[in-house]
């Protein structure tokens, strides 16, 4: 029986340009089961990463606010918690790892310094017994010759190695949520392959969910249980992995499918989404992706659909009026 | 087909330096202070009560008063008025130095820039020479050599300051040299230095302004502390290093024989670091806001 | 490691023999005839050669030039005009004064610069950050001389807490911290100044680095965070303070001295210059050049070993 881990309501976060205030997500809603793998994709600017960010309260301040929403974990809401207890959250229950390990790890410190520190902080063992928990952290994420790792700085290493330290060190407080922010997107294709795999392992083991956010399909295939697609800060469809490949229903995610070049099809038959995303301050009236759709009508320009469930099971929503299904989540018939 | 990338004409330009000014409140104050210390120097002889070297012995050493805003000294010299004429010196002194000072560095640096290999040596060694010194001494050396009068004080500043600029300079020299556009350029007859001149020097505007803009406030500091000394300009001119020289001696009893001139150079030289800071904090795009 | 302390030896070398011949040249460039300058134009024809001799100058130019070069890397930096005693000696017997007041608005810089400096980067556009950053630029535009005046005037004068004229005896040493006071403050408060903003600019930047968002993301305290994380990394660039402001310190210590009527290289300069004492004033630009450039060097060398970076090489 799966239990909901995390539940996100019309999340909404905005950020401030010269020109204002502009949302990057806007009413974001999914929830996480406990044990499974949610991939959040998108081009570059949906507001993936925002997402996370928002989750994990790490926003840059000054400059960015959430306007409205919830997050529900384990029933208590992380939006507006004090900055003490989501500091006892992150890095423990609540763990993230980033895209680039080449500039996400302290140049000024050892590799054991910085894994040690969560144990140091969140559990409080002493200085010592932390460093032998780097340890064995350093070995669960398979790094070879692991002792005399603990000593090395972070410019000793190699990029995959990196990124495994990056996870032995969001592993450190035993962490119900890793979100990861494209760990892989700038590793070696092999290296890629590696680190996918360990954390393929590392969920196994600790019976771990993980929202994992990328632009890659591929990786989207190998890893997800159910995927979110965004566009333009809102979410555009939300399914179990073998539905959405399957049977992509989203404009836009069929679109997104049809550009990922394969091997048994013709090299020359590329087929790009034509267009760009929109910046947030550019925001359109209506669904975000419709100057980019070819299937769009009129009603598309002027009002945003919403999200409504597309099969019986309950599992598959759709935010499009052409594609969406014919009632809306409360039953009402729709346009 | 022009090769020089600003387009848009004077309206533009000006609008978008207004634009610069707003992101920093900084600089405005800077301007203000700037333009006020500008037209006291300008309106000097116009705005000055008593000629500056009228000595009245029957009034000397008063404090402020209806007939003398800011007092007399020992001479019984009216105060305000030296220090109005004062500022010539000193914002002369500042920016024509620091001007010079540009003018040579920048053109050094693009030729230690453009011909590369020996000349390149040669000339950022002899300005890492002269960068190694500190500016007050360079400046008392040269004026002690040479003599102290406004030519040489101003030389003195524009040695220390020009290496400055010619560091700034050859940097996006090197890095423009070697661009297709240069061939291209050629090609249809520009001569290089042309082009390089057109393509350097928008590059370098934004901050030949801010060093500039700093330096001169060093500048003005510079000059008041050798007349401080006794390097400056020779009385009976006035310079407010000078001032604050001779008031040193009645520093029990009279004050502010000191103390006024200073006010002013902290002012002009406020004045110059808030433009120069304004404006860098403006322009660095690592400083903005978010 | 060590070809980076090469390096910095090799390229040390050259800059120190250049700054040294340009100390030569402009001293030489003194119109008129340095003998009778010391002796008058009324003196005998016979005693000025004397003079010239004494003071080394009938000479082929070139041989002076070496006799200078050599001197002054063996020590021998010929005698002063005026004391006749071995210019050498008199710059040793000011250098403590120096030394101590070099020092101490070294330390009062850092000590209240960095933590300020933090603050306001930390605090970004807050009423603290712009209160400070005020001060700060106060404290740059001040002209040394003129707040050594105003320290004077509130604190010797007014307030009668330090004296007026600072001169004291080195052995004495609650005597020796009394007159230190106000000249180190003097010094320290323009320090404290560039030391803040250098330090803002280099915490704003490290602020922004992707290992300060992880640090945040392992749930890491705040002030761990900031500073293990974020000073520690944007310390490395202030670590070569006293070589980038090296130049401010010259300045603004000798018109501290000055004014203070304190002892020590700036005022020796001075009263070389108003004594017209040749060779003091050319042996006390020797021993600058040899501080600058030493003192740059192991600044450099300093930095080398505290970036892991570059430790590690």
């Amino acid at each position: 029986m799966e239990e909901k881990l995390l539940v996100v309501e019309n999340l909404t976060t905005s950020f401030h340009l010269q020109n204002g205030w502009f949302s990057a997500i806007e009413d974001l809603s999914f929830t996480l089961n406990s044990n499974e793998t949610l991939a959040l994709v998108g081009e570059s600017g949906c507001g993936k990463s925002v997402t996370a960010y928002s989750i994990m309260n790490l926003l840059p301040k000054p400059g960015s606010r959430i306007d409205r929403g919830s997050v529900l974990f384990h029933g208590k809401d992380l939006i507006g918690l004090p900055e003490a207890e989501m500091r006892k959250l992150r890095g423990s229950k609540l763990a993230m790892i980033f895209q680039e390990p080449m500039t996400s790890l302290n140049p000024a410190l050892t590799i054991g310094q910085q894994i040690a520190e969560v144990l140091y902080y969140h559990n409080g063992t002493s200085r010592k017994v932390a460093l032998k928990g780097a340890l064995d952290l350093l070995n669960q994420v398979k790094i070879p010759a692991a002792a005399t790792r603990l000593n090395d700085y972070p410019h000793h290493l190699s990029g995959g190695m990196r990124q495994r330290v990056m996870i032995a060190m969001s592993l450190a407080g035993r962490p119900e949520i890793m979100l990861a922010d494209e760990p892989t997107t700038a590793l070696d294709v092999t290296i890629q392959a590696q680190v996918l795999a360990l954390l393929d392992d590392l969920k196994q083991e600790l019976k771990m969910s993980m929202i994992f956010i990328t632009h890659d399909m591929g990786v989207v295939a190998r890893v997800a249980d159910r995927v979110a697609v965004m566009y333009g800060g809102h979410l555009a469809e939300i399914a179990p992995v073998e539905d959405l490949f399957a049977n992509p229903v989203h404009p836009y995610t069929e679109a997104l499918l049809k550009s990922v070049p394969r091997l048994d099809r013709d090299v020359n038959d590329l087929n790009p989404i034509p267009g760009l995303v929109p910046s947030i301050d550019r925001m359109p009236q209506g669904c975000r992706f419709a100057e980019r759709c070819r299937f769009k009508i009129d009603i598309c320009e002027q009002q945003l659909p919403e999200l409504t469930v597309i099969n019986p099971t309950g599992n598959h929503s759709v935010r499009c009026w052409v594609r969406g299904a014919q009632t809306t989540s409360s039953g009402e018939p729709k346009v | 087909m022009s090769l020089f990338p600003k387009s848009g004409g004077l309206r533009r330009s000006i609008s978008d330096l207004i634009q610069v000014f707003n992101r920093n409140k900084t600089s405005w104050v800077g301007l203000v202070l700037l333009l006020f210390m500008v037209s006291l120097a300008v309106f000097a002889p116009w705005l000055s009560p008593y000629d500056p070297a009228d000595q009245n012995i029957l009034s000397r050493l008063n404090p402020a008063s209806a007939e003398h805003l800011l007092g007399t000294d020992q001479f019984g010299r009216d105060i305000l008025s030296r220090i109005l004429w004062g500022a010539r010196i000193s914002l002369t002194v500042g920016t024509i130095s620091v001007l010079m000072g540009m003018a040579v560095g920048t053109v050094l640096g693009i030729l230690a820039g453009y011909k590369g290999k020996y000349w390149d040596y040669l000339i950022m060694g002899v300005m890492d020479v002269f960068m190694a010194i500190p500016t007050l001494l360079m400046g008392l050396m040269v004026v002690a050599v040479l003599g102290p009068n406004l030519v040489n004080l101003t030389i003195a500043i524009a040695l220390t300051v020009a290496p400055r600029f010619a560091r700034i300079a050859r940097a996006p020299t090197i890095s423009i040299k070697n661009r297709d556009f240069i061939e291209a350029g050629r090609a249809m007859g520009f001569s290089e230095l042309r082009i390089m001149a057109g393509h350097i020097f928008p590059n370098i505007l934004g901050e030949l302004i801010v060093m500039g803009s700093l330096w001169i406030a060093t500048a003005v500091r510079i000059e008041a502390s050798l007349s401080f000394i006794g390097l400056g300009v020779k009385p009976p001119t006035p310079t407010w290093g000078g001032m604050i020289r001779e008031g040193f001696q009645n520093i029990l009893s009279e004050p502010w024989i000191s103390i006024y001139p200073g006010i002013f150079i902290l002012i002009t030289v406020l004045a110059f670091n808030m433009l120069g800071d304004g404006l860098r904090d403006a322009i660095d795009p690592k400083l903005r806001n978010s | 490691m060590l070809k980076y302390v090469l390096k910095r030896l090799g390229m040390a070398l050259p800059i120190l023999i250049a700054v040294l011949t340009l100390v030569f040249i402009v001293i030489r460039i003194v119109p008129g005839d340095p003998a009778m300058v010391v002796l008058g134009d009324q003196a005998s024809t016979e005693a000025l050669a004397a003079l010239r001799t004494k003071m080394g100058l009938d000479v082929p130019l070139i041989q002076q030039y070496f006799t200078f070069m050599f001197g002054a890397f063996r020590g021998d930096l010929g005698n002063s005009l005026l004391s006749g005693k071995p210019v050498l000696g008199e710059v040793m017997t000011v250098l403590p004064y120096t030394i101590d007041l070099t020092i101490a608005g070294v330390v009062i810089g850092i000590v209240f610069g960095v933590p300020l400096g933090v603050l306001t980067a930390v605090y970004r556009n807050s009423v603290t950050d712009y209160i400070i950053r005020v001060f700060s630029l106060f404290g740059l535009s001040f002209p040394a001389f003129y707040s050594a005046i105003l320290l004077i005037l509130v604190f010797s004068i007014h307030f009668n807490w330090f004296p007026v004229i600072s001169d004291p005896d080195l052995s004495n040493y609650s005597q020796r911290l009394r007159h230190l006071v106000l000249p180190a403050a003097n010094l320290g408060l323009i320090m404290v100044a560039y030391i803040t903003r250098s330090t803002r600019s280099s915490m704003l930047e490290v602020l922004r680095e992707d290992y300060v968002r992880t640090a945040k993301a392992k749930g890491v305290p705040r002030l761990v965070v900031i500073i293990r994380h974020a000073l520690k990394n944007a310390l490395i660039p202030i670590v070569t303070v006293i070589g980038l402001y090296l130049g401010v310190l010259i300045g603004n210590s000798v018109l501290t001295e000055i004014v203070f009527n304190r002892p020590g290289l700036g005022k020796l300069i001075l009263d070389a210059l108003s004594e017209r004492d040749y060779p003091l004033l050319q042996g006390v630009m020797v021993i600058y050049a040899f501080i600058i450039v030493v003192v740059n060097l192991i600044t450099d060398l300093t930095y080398g070993f505290v970036d892991p970076r570059v430790k590690h090489q």
